[in-house]
């Protein structure tokens, strides 16, 4: 085929493509060996940059794993920690503006730290070292939390508002990534809009769908 | 290739037929023609995605079946019409160039692949110093062709080195019109990248 024949199609090719699905469809890829991603694929944290990154499963295994490595693999696990106890007083001296927020452990240095997500994306909150040492004395499960890739995930939304109980989930970090970008980007005006509480809502259905109900052991 | 051939047919015939749609009078009748291609598009589009989606899951052999559905010539330029070519554009072209690169050795050129930006491509021919006018149009030929097969979505390609007298150069008519949409996961990993230092 002559060039100007390949011209007209590549022509008659963009055409075509306008008339594909109005938002194209953009392809995840491996960010450390490009091959194309087409579903759930796994997630690499590295921690000294809080970098999340998309993996294929070869890449995912390889590069975590070892002792010494600079990406740790973000698990699946999704735990709801049915019968944590916080109360208004401990929510409160946690110094969170608003209603949803996790917290996370630096492997690095082992700092504890606050995160909320906002309309500007994740901010962090200055966290009372001792308020968080008596919720963790009251909820020993928090001891398992791995650090960089799991968190606490915390829900008061429903109970802010008297409509449904507080939920508490040991989550892993994609997750919570994910609930900063939804918020990031549906989030208008001063008090949210409808939208945004709908894809939190939404968030927090398939969550419950994906988690293990973990009751603490009563105590001896 | 042949299989390629029959889907730049294809193409250019549907193309065709959408641009005597485009010319038809009643506002009313078009917008409904060109809404009835992009539903069949849509139709295709998605269960495309959704076979590829359930391939991908078999962990053992899935990605090296969509390598070679993405190698196909029949197969390859309709993942690349809907998005879905395991590729993307650059290793596309980069494959490509290396394929014809022995059969352009023989004309006595080179081609090396300069830049890729954003569909915007750019590639270096270097001739041998006595090479006739004819076999510089052959290259050209040779070149354009094999990259307009394996990168049907560019939105422009300019080859540099040839002396031509007109430059040489091409823009898709769809380079006018580019839109995506972040993903949510995508906004919230850059985010907190970002945001915490």
């Amino acid at each position: 085929m002559n060039s100007e024949g390949s011209q007209n199609t590549v022509q008659a090719f963009g055409a075509l493509r306008q008339l594909t699905r109005r938002q194209p469809r953009r392809m995840e890829r491996c960010e450390l060996c490009s091959v194309a991603l087409y579903s759930e694929h796994p997630h690499l944290i590295e921690p000294s940059q809080r970098r999340l990154l998309c993996a294929c499963d070869a890449c995912a295994l390889l590069f975590s794993g070892r002792e010494d490595a600079k990406f740790k693999l973000v698990p699946r696990r999704v735990r709801k920690l049915s019968s944590f106890h916080m109360s208004d007083a401990d929510w409160d001296g946690l110094l969170i503006p608003i209603n949803l927020a996790y917290f996370v452990r630096g492997g690095a240095d082992g700092r504890m730290s606050a995160m909320y997500p906002s309309p500007a994306g994740a901010t962090e909150s200055l966290l009372s070292l001792q308020t968080w040492n008596s919720i963790v004395q009251a909820n020993p499960v928090l001891d398992e939390l791995q650090p960089d890739v799991e968190a606490l995930l915390v829900n008061r939304v429903g109970h802010a508002r008297g409509a449904f109980p507080a939920e508490y989930y040991i989550a892993p970090i994609d997750a919570c990534y994910c609930l900063v970008g939804l918020i990031r980007m549906h989030w208008r005006g001063l008090s949210g809009g409808e939208e945004v509480w709908r894809e939190i809502g939404n968030f927090f259905t398939g969550l419950r769908s994906k988690a293990e109900v973990v009751a603490e052991e009563a105590n001896a | 290739m042949a299989g390629e051939r029959d889907f730049q047919q294809r193409v250019q015939n549907i193309a065709g037929r959408v641009e005597e749609l485009e010319a038809i009078a009643d506002p009313a009748v078009r917008a409904a023609a060109r809404g009835l291609v992009q539903l069949l598009m849509e139709l295709h589009g998605f269960g495309l995605e959704r076979m590829l989606e359930i391939i991908f899951q078999s962990k053992e052999v899935g990605p090296r079946v969509i390598d070679e559905l993405g190698a196909d010539p029949q197969v390859s330029g309709l993942l690349i019409l809907h998005g879905l070519h395991p590729a993307d554009l650059q290793t596309r072209i980069e494959r490509k160039l290396d394929e014809v690169r022995s059969r352009l050795f023989k004309m006595g050129a080179e081609v090396n692949l300069v830049s890729v930006h954003e569909g915007d491509v750019r590639v270096r021919v270097s001739l041998d110093r006595h090479t006739c006018g004819s076999t510089t149009q052959a290259v050209r030929s040779a070149v354009e062709d094999a990259i307009y097969e394996a990168a049907p979505d560019l939105t422009s390609l300019v080859v540099e080195g040839l002396d031509a007298p007109a430059a040489s150069g091409f823009v898709a008519m769809e380079a006018l019109a580019r839109s995506s949409a972040p993903a949510a996961h995508r906004e919230g990993m850059r985010l907190h990248g970002e945001g915490m230092d």
